[in-house]
């Protein structure tokens, strides 16, 4: 490859092949017409300079140390943390005092202790039954789907107390959302959210 | 007494040492400075950046392979903050000027440059800042990174032909601005 009788190099292929971006077979040309082309020499040499160029800017020195800012942002989501321990411990008491309340008069209301005897007893029929064959197993069953069908009739009162209780409940209710808001909300350190990829503007 | 290595720093941050943390910090809180203010332009931008680079690398800090260099995975971390902060900056804050916009060659966004030694260089760095940003972003990914073509398409999310042609295009204005001094 002569000078002259060969075009010469693009500078987006010189650009390349300085960047180690081409292939051996493409390589092998470019080598070989840089070998026997002064000007496509001379122009790799411009470029191989203004690399080194880039690469040699030295660093701004920074005016201010940024290392107690970041300490500083890492320490503060610890104390934090510790406010929102008390915060949860508070709802947690909140949640505890609904259960205080509502049980015993849901209990009653749905007579547990009753339904629970019957329950038990159609529990007892379906085992015996599962084990005298089909057909008592079936006898069984129907027994104890009546047995449940009756005990869920009786949730009509058990609806009646509840609704009696229903400011307090509404009470307990707010507060808890009040108190799931805090938590939801408490500060989270001073850093950012995690950015999002938005590509599409470097083209 | 001997300076515990990056890895013994990365070791003990990750068992709750956060002075070990801030140790690394101060030993890598000029150079990734740097890739902020090269990314952006600007001093005091590219400083928060870079402090928020830290926080963010302290939260990945599991995902860092401890054996293998800190410097340059932090200035990385550093670069990803920046190009996000870049795409979504609005236009008229950080604005992709058109090649047209370079002849003008504008000096008012480095008000740095007349404390700096080394007038090539310091032309260098003005001439990077006052590339479009998409052009920024390449040489900063290609030169200072080492990344290979593959690798800026997929962080920029761009074809491999864009970042070739964006190279292309910077480096042409770089050696047009350098023309006489290089």
């Amino acid at each position: 490859m002569s000078e002259g009788s060969t075009p010469h190099l693009d500078e987006e292929a010189l650009q390349a092949f300085l960047d180690g971006e081409i292939g051996p077979r493409e390589r092998e040309l470019v080598e070989s017409h840089l070998a026997a082309c002064g000007d496509c020499l001379s122009r790799l040499d411009d470029l191989r300079h203004l690399f080194r160029a880039i690469e040699a800017i030295p660093d701004l020195p920074l005016e201010r140390d940024l290392t107690p800012a970041v300490l500083h942002a890492l320490r503060r989501p610890r104390a934090g943390a510790a406010r929102l321990r008390w915060v949860a411990a508070l709802q947690l008491a909140f949640a505890a005092a609904i259960l205080i309340t509502a049980v015993p008069v849901v209990a009653s209301a749905l007579e547990v202790s009753a339904r629970m005897e019957s329950w038990v007893a159609a529990a007892q029929v379906v085992l015996q039954g599962s084990l005298g064959g089909w057909v008592a197993w079936r006898a069984s069953v129907e027994t104890a789907l009546a047995g449940l069908w009756q005990s869920m009739t009786k949730l009509r009162p058990a609806a009646t107390a509840v609704m009696d209780f229903w400011p307090w409940i509404v009470a307990f209710a707010v507060l808890g959302l009040m108190a799931n808001g805090i938590l939801l909300r408490w500060p989270r350190g001073s850093m950012r959210r995690p950015d999002s990829a938005h590509r599409g503007r470097w083209s | 007494m001997e300076e515990p290595t990056d890895r013994a720093l990365v070791l003990r941050t990750r068992q709750g040492d956060v002075d070990a943390f801030g140790e690394l910090v101060r030993r890598y809180q000029t150079s990734v400075f740097n890739v902020c203010y090269r990314l952006l332009g600007e001093r005091r931008e590219a400083e928060d950046l870079a402090q928020e680079a830290f926080l963010r690398a302290f939260r990945r800090l599991h995902t860092f392979d401890a054996d293998r260099p800190f410097g340059p995975w932090m200035r990385r971390v550093a670069a990803n903050l920046c190009l996000n902060h870049l795409s979504r900056a609005s236009p008229p804050r950080l604005p992709l000027q058109d090649e047209t916009d370079l002849a003008a060659g504008s000096t008012e966004r480095i008000p740095e440059a007349v404390r700096l030694r080394g007038e090539r260089a310091e032309m260098l760095r003005q001439a990077i800042l006052e590339l479009p940003a998409h052009y920024r972003a390449v040489i900063e990914l290609r030169h200072f990174h080492e990344m290979r073509y593959a690798e800026i398409s997929q962080a920029l999310g761009i074809p491999v032909s864009d970042v070739k042609s964006h190279l292309y295009r910077a480096r042409r204005k770089l050696a047009e601005r350098l023309e006489g001094h290089v």
